[in-house]
C-alpha cells in the first residue's frame, strides 16, 4: 500500500515546536466533557482544548534520555508521556541457528498511567505488542544482526489518546539513538472521522487528527472511525495501520489517511531535527572531553 | 554558549534551559525546512545533498546539516558504492544509522604501461565508497568472520574451548557472545597432538580470531596465531601468571611453571 505524497498544505509545524520538556503539562485530567458539549464544539469547528481539527498536540521528543540502554527516547503528545529503551545487540540464548535478527518488544502500563476508569488489560497489551513487533521488524535490518536479539522496552507513563501513534515514534528514535541500522525514520499518526448532525440539516462528517482521550471515550459509538497510522516517510510506505469503524471506505476515510500522511511528514521532520542535535551535542561532549589534552602537547615543542 | 549545554548523560529526564529551548526551536524549524526537500519523494533532491558531505575529516567540527539520518537518500550507485551505514533501493544510496558521511577515495596506483597496466588502472578507478560513520559510542558492534575478539574460558572438555567473547576489536561487548575454540584451531604446528588441557583453563583471558559464524548459538574462534592466545591467568592459589616462553607461564606466588598456549606480545604503533 503506497499513498500518494503530500496533499495538505494546511497542517502546520509550529505547534510542533511549541512543546519542550520543560512545559509538558501533567495530570489530573480536567473533568470530562460531554458528546453533546464536544458536539456542539465540532458544530462551530472547534475543539475542547483550542485547537484547530487538522491540529497535533504539542510534540516534545528527547534521546538519551536513559545512560544505561544503548538507545533511548522519551515523547510526549499533549499528556501523552512514554520512555523507551533499547538493550543490544544481545546474544540471542532462546532460538539457535539464526542468520538473521529478531525484536524482543515489551510494552508496559505504569501503574498511574491512566486514570481508574479505563485501566487497559493485559490482553490488549499483549494484541499491541504482536502488532508494533510487524512493524518494527518491517522498517530494522535485522539481516545484520545474526545470532542477535534487540531488546525493546517502553513504559508508557501517561496515557491521553493517541498511543500507538506516540510509542511508534519513540521507538523509531530510541532505535536509531542506539545505532541500529534502519531503512527509515518510524512515524505514528492518529485521527477520527465522525458525524455529526442537527435533526433538521444533512449529517456532516468532521475529521480530527490527533484525538484525545476526551474526544475518544465522547466520539466511541459506531458513527466514528479511529485510525492509526505508522508510516515510514522517506520510503513512502505505510508500516502499521490499525482502525475501527465504518468510515475506511469513504471519501472521509481517504480524507482522514491523508491527514495522518501529512503529519507524519511532519513528524518525520522534527524526529531527523531531533536526532542531528542529540549527534551534535554528543560530538561536541567529545571534543570538550579530549580539548583539556591540547595544551599538554604544546608545551614540548617550546622547551 | 556551548559550555551552558546541560549534560545528557543523566539517568534522569533534565529540563532543558530557555537559552537552549530557543536554539533548539531555531534550530528546528531551519531543519525542518531542509528536511522537506530530502525526505519528499516527487522532489529528489539526491544531487543537492552532496553539497553537504563530509571528505572524511572527524577532526572537523560537525555542524548539523552534515548529519544523516535513516532514510535520507545520499547518491545515486552510478557515482558511489555503497558502504557501512547505507543501503542501496531502487538505484539509489540511502542512509541507515545516525551519522556523518563519509567518502573513501580509491587510492590511484602506478602508472600504467602495459595493457594489462591498463586494465589496473581500470579496476583500480572504481567508484569512491560512501558511508555513514555512527557515533564511536552507539555503534552497535557485533562479532563477524575475521576480527580479533577478547574471549574468557568458561569450559574445558576434550576437543573443544567453550569461551565467553568479552571485546569485540577493542570495543567491550554489553553482554558476552558464546564461543568455542576446536582442539584443531589451538595451534598451528602439531595439530594432531594438541592436549588441550595443555592450553587453556578455565578463567584464562584469551586473544583469539573469529573464524566462523557457526552453525548454532556459539561463533568458531581459532588461536592458530603467533600473537594469539592466553593473555591472563591465575594460578591454582589465585596467582597472577606471567608469560615464560609460548608455551610455559609463571606463577608470582609460587615459582611453578605451567603450561599455557601463551599469546607472542603484540607492539602497539
Amino acid at each position: 500500500m503506497c499513498l500518494s505524497g503530500r496533499s495538505l498544505s494546511a497542517l502546520t509545524n509550529a505547534s510542533l515546536l511549541q512543546g519542550s520538556s520543560s512545559s509538558l503539562p501533567v495530570l489530573p485530567y480536567e473533568s470530562p466533557n460531554s458528546r453533546e458539549r464536544l458536539t456542539e464544539a465540532a458544530n462551530k469547528r472547534e475543539r475542547h482544548d483550542g485547537r484547530r481539527f487538522e491540529e497535533m498536540r504539542a510534540m516534545c521528543m528527547q534521546t538519551h534520555s536513559l545512560a544505561a540502554a544503548a538507545g533511548s527516547a522519551f515523547v510526549s503528545v499533549g499528556k501523552t508521556k512514554l520512555n523507551c529503551a533499547v538493550y543490544g545487540p544481545r546474544p540471542n540464548m532462546k532460538h539457535a541457528s539464526q542468520d538473521r535478527g529478531s525484536i524482543n518488544l515489551e510494552f508496559r502500563f505504569a501503574p498511574f498511567a491512566t486514570t481508574g476508569k479505563d485501566a487497559c488489560s493485559e490482553r490488549d497489551t499483549a494484541h499491541l505488542t504482536t502488532l508494533l513487533h510487524q512493524a518494527l521488524n518491517a522498517v530494522v535490518r535485522l539481516d545484520l544482526y545474526a545470532k542477535s536479539t534487540i531488546a525493546v522496552s517502553v513504559l508508557v507513563l501517561e496515557d491521553d489518546g493517541g498511543l500507538i501513534s506516540a510509542a511508534l515514534t519513540c521507538i523509531g528514535l530510541a532505535l536509531a539513538d542506539a545505532g541500529i541500522e534502519m531503512l527509515d525514520v518510524v512515524t505514528g499518526a492518529s485521527a477520527c472521522v465522525f458525524s455529526v448532525g442537527h435533526p433538521d440539516s444533512p449529517p456532516r462528517t468532521c475529521v480530527l487528527l490527533d484525538p484525545d482521550a476526551e474526544e475518544r471515550r465522547a466520539f466511541a459509538d459506531k458513527n466514528c472511525t479511529f485510525v492509526d497510522l505508522g508510516y515510514c516517510p522517506a520510503l513512502a510506505s505505510v508500516c502499521f495501520i490499525r482502525a475501527s469503524g465504518t468510515f475506511l471506505a469513504t471519501e472521509s476515510g481517504e480524507q482522514m489517511l491523508r491527514l495522518c500522511e501529512a503529519a507524519c511528514y511532519a513528524v518525520a521532520d522534527e524526529v531527523r531535527s531531533c536526532l542531528r542535535r542529540s549527534f551534535c551535542l554528543r560530538q561536541e561532549e567529545k571534543r570538550d572531553r579530549e580539548t583539556p589534552q591540547a595544551p599538554v602537547n604544546l608545551s614540548p615543542p617550546s622547551s | 554558549m556551548e559550555a551552558n549545554v546541560p549534560s545528557l548523560q543523566h539517568s534522569g529526564m533534565p529540563l532543558l534551559p530557555p537559552g537552549l529551548q530557543g536554539r533548539n526551536s531555531q534550530q528546528g524549524s531551519l531543519l525542518s525546512a531542509r528536511g522537506s526537500g530530502t525526505v519528499a519523494p516527487e522532489n529528489p533532491t539526491w544531487e543537492g545533498t552532496s553539497a553537504g558531505r563530509v571528505q572524511a575529516s572527524p577532526a572537523k567540527p560537525v555542524s548539523s546539516r552534515s548529519v544523516r539520518t535513516p532514510g535520507e537518500r545520499l547518491s545515486s550507485t552510478s557515482e558511489y558504492a555503497c558502504g557501512r551505514g547505507t543501503y542501496v533501493k531502487d538505484d539509489f544510496i540511502y542512509a541507515a544509522v545516525v551519522g556523518i558521511e563519509q567518502i573513501d577515495h580509491p587510492t590511484p596506483r602506478g602508472q600504467p604501461t602495459t595493457t594489462e597496466g591498463r586494465a589496473g588502472q581500470k579496476r583500480a578507478g572504481g567508484l569512491p565508497v560512501l558511508s555513514v560513520v555512527p557515533f564511536a559510542k552507539s555503534a552497535s558492534v557485533l562479532p563477524t568472520t575475521g576480527c580479533f575478539v577478547l574471549a574468557q574460558v568458561t569450559k574445558v572438555a576434550r576437543h573443544r574451548v567453550e569461551c565467553s567473547i568479552l571485546a569485540v576489536d577493542g570495543h567491550t561487548l554489553a553482554e558476552p557472545f558464546r564461543g568455542f575454540i576446536r582442539s584443531q584451531d589451538i595451534r598451528e604446528t602439531d595439530v594432531d597432538s594438541v592436549d588441550v588441557l595443555e592450553c587453556f583453563k578455565p578463567g584464562d583471558v584469551v586473544r583469539a580470531k573469529v573464524i566462523s559464524m557457526g552453525d548454532g548459538r556459539c561463533y568458531v574462534l581459532s588461536t592458530a596465531s603467533a600473537e594469539l592466545g592466553v593473555l591472563f591467568a591465575q594460578g591454582k592459589e589465585g596467582g597472577q601468571l606471567q608469560p615464560v616462553t609460548c608455551t610455559l607461564m609463571r606463577c608470582d606466588i609460587t615459582g611453578r611453571l605451567q603450561k599455557r598456549k601463551v599469546a607472542a606480545p603484540v607492539l602497539l604503533s
